[in-house]
């Protein structure tokens, strides 16, 4: 079987979402722990950060994908002087994902609803459980302040 | 905001690009060069510097690699082609391999289209030069703050100016001097969209 490339599970990661993703961190832990916890077979390095595990291969994927029209980052209000900034697929994105989805439906069969059922269950999740999970999965713990 | 100005002046400068971009091309046009490999074996490494590279680049016998380190030349160096094309929709359908080296490599990427784009265009290799300017937007930036879950605050999420920074990219090519009319527009922009859009194989050294 072909193994799917980090662009393609990083669209189905993101169109896997109900909503948007909310937050670079929720982002970038939730691919932490598919990749070491489920064993999604990203190939983004991870690691420590101020706030645990870290990539800057996912960070560059994703502005990839918001210069190429297929991700747009929105802002949430979240105070009078604080915000916060969600990820969603544009309509583009969607389509691509459509195709995606096909393409490891036939090349990893199980994969897409596993990463369906793991993203519906980390969305649930506060955020200091999933850097918790992701610090568990990864090993790899925050940098000292 | 202030490293974002002065990366885009430095780093993105017309000029400055070309001339990277041409001594790039130049050094794997004599990858085999016994002189030019050794320059890269140690001790000889330690002492290289660009004036040294220059001058063994000028004893490559190539008359590809001659023209191309010509930098000094004014009149050698490239020409960007006035149209520059951000790499997004609507105006390319890009695959996820092809997204993915452009994530992975841009410079690698940039060479793979420009070797193909001049074999499709039955030009001489580096006629023309495609490069890829990636503008990123800032990294995270922490200030010293945390939130209520105990997460360093971004500077992002605190400024509205630095969170406008979007990442961008463009793609630019550069065309040999009077090499301008070797090609019609059209079927260079037909050819590159194909290239952009098509079955992709891809597979960086890095």
């Amino acid at each position: 079987l072909s193994q799917p490339n980090d662009i393609s599970l990083l669209i189905a990661v993101i169109g896997s979402h109900a909503s948007r993703v909310k937050g670079r961190t929720r982002l970038q832990k939730e691919v932490c722990i598919l990749k070491y916890g489920e064993n999604v077979p990203f190939g983004f390095g991870f690691e420590s950060h101020h706030y645990g595990p870290y990539s800057a291969q996912l960070t560059g994927a994703l502005d990839t994908l918001i210069a190429a029209g297929l991700v747009e980052q929105s802002i949430v209000e979240l105070s009078f002087d604080k915000w916060r900034y969600d990820y969603g697929l544009t309509e583009k994105g969607k389509r691509l994902f459509e195709s995606v989805r096909e393409a490891l439906e036939k090349s990893n069969p199980n994969l897409v609803d596993k990463l369906a059922d793991s993203v519906k269950k980390l969305e649930d999740m506060s955020i200091p459980s999933v850097v918790s999970l992701a610090k568990e999965c990864s090993g790899i713990q925050s940098t000292p302040d | 905001v202030i490293w974002k100005g002065m990366y885009d002046l430095v780093y993105h400068s017309e000029k400055s690009r070309i001339a990277e971009k041409m001594l790039e091309k130049a050094l794997l046009l004599s990858k085999d060069d016994a002189a030019i490999k050794g320059a890269f074996d140690m001790p000889q490494y330690l002492e290289l510097n660009d004036e040294k590279l220059l001058s063994q680049l000028e004893k490559v016998t190539h008359p590809d690699v001659k023209h191309l380190v010509a930098i000094e030349d004014t009149k050698r160096l490239y020409e960007k082609l006035p149209k520059e094309k951000e790499l997004q929709e609507p105006d390319f359908h890009m695959t996820t391999e092809f997204l993915d080296a452009l994530a992975k490599d841009a410079d690698e990427l940039s060479d793979n289209l420009s070797c193909r784009l001049n074999d499709s265009l039955k030009l001489e290799a580096y006629t023309l030069i495609c490069d890829i300017v990636t503008s990123k937007a800032p990294e995270e930036i922490p200030i010293d703050d945390k939130d209520e879950d105990g997460a360093p605050i971004q500077l992002s999420s605190r400024s509205k100016v630095v969170a406008s920074i979007k990442p961008a990219s463009v793609l630019r090519i550069y065309v040999k001097p009077d090499c301008t009319k070797a090609f019609k527009m059209d079927d260079l922009e037909h050819k590159l969209k194909e290239l952009v859009e098509g079955p992709f194989d891809f597979v960086t050294t890095k």
